[in-house]
C-alpha cells in the first residue's frame, strides 16, 4: 500500500516539478497537467490515510501523511488562485513544491531506512 | 454563412455607443429579451437606467431562438413534478403563463409588430418507444388545469404514434418584439448603448463598469447576458449547448400555425411556421449537443435539412442559424439576487428562455423596487438543491475536468501552421502553450492562446459558425479572437505569427 501511494506520489512530483517551471516563469501552468498531478496527489495521499488508519504495523506513517495533507492544501489554494486568474504568489508555489519533496524524501527514507 | 430569420425580418436598430462616465440607478448589460423587458419595467417605476449591449439589441441568443412562448417546459412539466414536486411544477406553469400574458399585453399596449400570434402546442412521437412521455405529459396537464387534447394526427405532414395538442400558446419574431419594446421604453429615465461592450466590472458599493470609451457607476447591476459574465459558482449549475435551426421555403403544401415538439430523443427537433408579408417559412430545429465538444460542426445542418426534405416539398432553405443554451441542474432557472451584493443575474433558461427572460424581469422589477414576489423564492439565484442537482452536477462537472485534460502537453490538433487549412482553425502547440490558429480566406493566419479567458480550458474550432467555443463554460470567441458570448470578458490572448512553427 505504501508504495503504490510512495509511485503516486512521485509521479505527482514529477508533474509538480514540471509546472513549476510555468510558474516561475509566470505563465500559466497547463490545467490538465494541473488536474492529473492533483488527482496522482490526492489518491497517494488517500491510499496512505487508509494505510494509517488499518495498518497492525508501528510506523503508520502519519507523519508523512500530515506533511502531504500540508502541501495538498497549498495545491488547493494555488489551484483555486490560478483558476481565478489571480495572481500566484510565486512563494506559494514554491513552498507547496519544497512541502511535496520533503514529504517524499521523508517517506522515502522511513520505507527504506 | 449562418444567419436568424428574425434578425434579418426584425427592424434595425440604431442607438448610439457609450462614451463618457455616467451615474444611473440600474446597469443592465446585455439587451436580449430579459435586459431590455428589464429596463422597460425599471424606467416605469422611475429608476434611471443604462442598458449596455456589446452588439445590437436581440443580437445575442433572443434573436437566434425559435419565438415560440408556451406555459410548459422544454424538460416537460412531469420532469419537474418529479424532480421537485407538484406545487412547483404547478407554480412554473403558472408563472411561465403569467409571463406569455405580459408579453401579449405590451404587444397590444405598444402596438409592436411582431407577429405575435396564439397558436396550439403540439407534442408527438413518431414510434410508440415515446409514447409513455405523451402520456405523462396528458396527466401533468391535467393536474394543472392545462386541456390536453391527444390526437391521431398532425396539421404537418409527420407519421405519428401519439400526440397531444394545447392550445392557446403563442408565437412571434422575438427579435422585433425586444427592438419594437426597446422603442417604447420611458427615454426619460432609461438610455441604450449598442455596441459597448463591458469588459470589467469593479464590484464594490457602488459598482463600476468599464467600456472601452466610458464608465457606468451603479448600484444594482443586471447581468442580462444569459449566462452570468465572469467567475460565479453558478456556473457548475448550468450547462451549455448548442442547437442549430433552419427555415425553408416551400414549392408547395401548407404552412399550419403551431408549436412542434417531437419527443424523440437523439436529434430532438421541433418545428414551427412562420408567416408574414415578407413571405412564409418552415422553421426545424434541433441536434443540440455540448458547446465545444463536437467535430463538423456543419453536420447538424445538413442533418436538419435532410430531415426538412424528407417531411416537405422543400424549395430552398434561405436561413440557418445555431445557438446557445444553458440547462441548469436542478430543472429550473436561476434568477435573482448573486453571491455579490447589487449584482443581479437570470441564467440556465434552457431553450425556454424568452418566456423566462420576461419572467425574470417580472421578479427584478419587484427586488429592485423592494417589494415582495411571488415567485422569486422559486427561482432564487443562490438557492442550494444539492440532491435535486446532484445527478446532472457529478456528471456535467466531471464532463469540465475531462475538457481540462486536453491541455496536456503534446495534445494538439496539429503540429505546424500548414496543416491549418483556409477557413479552418486548429489547436496547435507552440512553446509548451496551446495555440488557437485560424487561416482566413485569404490566407492570413491569426494566432491566439487557445486558453479561453473565462477559466482556462482548451477552446474548440467550431467550423460551421467559425469561431472558437469553449467546452467547459461555454464561451464563444470571433475566429480573430474577440468575445461572441458565454461569461467570459476578455478576448483570447493574441500571439505573434511570427514562429518557428510555420515552417
Ligand atoms: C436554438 C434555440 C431555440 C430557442 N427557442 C426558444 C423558444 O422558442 N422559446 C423560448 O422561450 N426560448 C427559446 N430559447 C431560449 C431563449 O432564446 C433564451 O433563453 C433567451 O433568448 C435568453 O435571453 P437573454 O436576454 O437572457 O439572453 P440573450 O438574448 O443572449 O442576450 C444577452 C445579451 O447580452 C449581450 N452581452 C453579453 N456580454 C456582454 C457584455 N460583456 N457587454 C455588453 N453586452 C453583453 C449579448 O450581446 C446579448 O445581446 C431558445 C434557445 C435556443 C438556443
Amino acid at each position: 500500500m505504501v508504495l503504490t501511494a510512495i509511485i503516486l506520489i512521485s509521479l505527482a512530483v514529477i508533474l509538480g516539478l514540471y509546472m513549476i517551471k510555468f510558474v516561475l516563469q509566470k505563465k500559466n501552468p497547463p490545467k490538465g497537467v494541473a488536474i492529473v498531478h492533483g488527482t496522482l496527489a490526492a489518491l497517494g495521499i488517500l491510499i496512505l490515510l487508509i494505510y494509517a488508519l488499518t495498518t497492525s504495523e508501528h510506523h503508520k506513517h502519519w507523519d508523512s501523511f500530515a506533511i502531504f495533507f500540508t502541501a495538498a492544501i497549498g495545491g488547493i489554494y494555488l489551484f483555486s488562485k490560478d483558476i481565478r486568474h489571480k495572481n500566484i504568489p510565486v512563494w506559494v508555489a514554491v513552498v507547496h513544491g519544497a512541502i511535496g519533496l520533503t514529504g517524499l524524501g521523508w517517506i522515502l527514507y522511513h520505507v527504506t531506512g | 454563412m449562418t444567419r436568424s430569420l428574425w434578425k434579418a425580418k426584425a427592424q434595425k436598430t440604431n442607438y448610439p455607443a457609450l462614451k463618457n462616465n455616467i451615474t444611473v440607478d440600474v446597469a443592465i448589460v446585455g439587451g436580449g429579451i430579459t435586459g431590455i423587458t428589464s429596463a422597460y419595467f425599471l424606467a416605469k417605476e422611475g429608476k434611471k437606467v443604462a442598458v449596455l449591449e456589446s452588439h445590437e439589441l436581440a443580437g445575442g441568443t433572443t434573436g437566434d431562438s425559435t419565438g415560440n412562448l408556451y406555459k410548459m417546459v422544454d424538460k416537460r412539466l412531469h420532469h419537474i413534478q418529479s424532480k421537485w414536486d407538484e406545487k412547483t411544477a404547478r407554480a412554473v406553469a403558472e408563472s411561465r403563463a403569467a409571463a406569455v400574458d405580459l408579453i401579449e399585453n405590451l404587444v397590444k399596449e405598444h402596438e409592436i409588430k411582431c407577429d405575435f400570434k396564439r397558436v396550439p402546442w403540439y407534442l408527438f412521437s413518431e414510434t410508440n418507444k415515446k409514447d409513455e412521455t405523451i402520456e405523462k405529459e396528458i396527466i401533468t396537464a391535467k393536474d394543472y388545469g392545462i386541456k390536453a387534447d391527444t390526437l391521431q394526427e398532425l396539421p404537418i405532414p409527420v407519421q405519428v404514434s401519439s400526440a397531444i395538442k394545447v392550445e392557446g400558446q403563442a408565437q412571434f419574431n422575438p427579435a422585433a418584439f425586444v427592438r419594437g419594446l426597446a422603442e417604447k421604453i420611458d427615454s426619460e429615465n432609461c438610455h441604450i448603448y449598442e455596441h459597448t461592450n463591458v469588459h470589467h466590472i469593479e464590484k464594490g458599493e457602488d459598482h463600476v463598469l468599464s467600456t472601452q470609451h466610458g464608465t457606468v457607476t451603479a448600484k444594482k447591476v443586471i447581468l442580462a447576458t444569459h449566462s452570468p459574465k465572469g467567475i460565479y459558482p453558478v456556473q457548475t449549475a448550468i450547462y451549455p449547448h448548442r442547437e442549430y435551426a433552419i427555415a425553408a421555403k416551400l414549392n408547395s403544401g401548407d404552412y399550419p400555425d403551431g408549436i412542434y415538439w417531437d419527443t424523440e430523443a437523439t436529434f430532438h427537433t421541433s418545428m414551427r411556421t412562420f408567416k408574414n408579408h415578407t413571405g412564409n417559412y418552415v422553421l426545424v430545429l434541433g441536434g443540440h449537443h455540448k458547446v465545444g465538444q463536437e467535430d463538423n460542426y456543419e453536420r447538424f445542418f445538413e442533418k436538419l435539412e435532410q430531415h426538412a426534405r424528407k417531411l416537405f416539398d422543400v424549395a430552398e432553405i434561405e436561413y440557418k442559424w445555431s445557438a446557445q443554451h444553458y440547462k441548469p441542474a436542478d430543472g429550473l432557472p436561476y434568477i435573482g439576487e448573486s453571491s455579490d451584493d447589487g449584482i443581479y443575474f437570470a441564467t440556465g433558461f434552457s431553450t425556454d428562455g424568452l418566456t423566462y427572460g420576461v419572467l425574470s424581469a417580472m421578479i427584478f422589477k419587484d427586488l429592485l423596487s423592494g417589494r415582495e414576489n411571488e415567485w422569486a423564492e422559486l427561482y432564487k439565484a443562490k438557492r442550494f438543491t444539492p440532491i435535486k442537482s446532484a445527478k446532472n452536477y457529478i456528471k456535467e462537472n466531471i464532463n469540465v475536468a475531462k475538457q481540462y485534460l486536453k491541455d496536456l502537453p503534446g495534445k494538439a490538433e496539429a503540429e505546424r501552421f500548414y496543416e491549418v487549412g483556409i477557413g479552418e482553425g486548429k489547436v496547435v502547440e507552440v512553446d509548451d502553450e496551446k495555440w488557437a490558429v485560424y487561416k482566413d480566406e485569404t490566407g492570413q493566419v491569426h494566432c491566439h492562446s487557445a486558453v479561453c479567458t473565462h477559466m482556462d480550458c482548451i477552446v474548440d474550432w467550431n467550423d460551421a459558425e467559425k469561431s472558437w467555443d469553449c467546452p467547459c463554460h461555454g464561451s464563444r470567441f470571433e475566429a480573430t479572437g474577440d468575445v461572441i458570448e458565454g461569461p467570459a470578458f476578455s478576448p483570447l490572448d493574441k500571439r505573434d505569427v511570427k514562429s518557428r512553427k510555420d515552417s
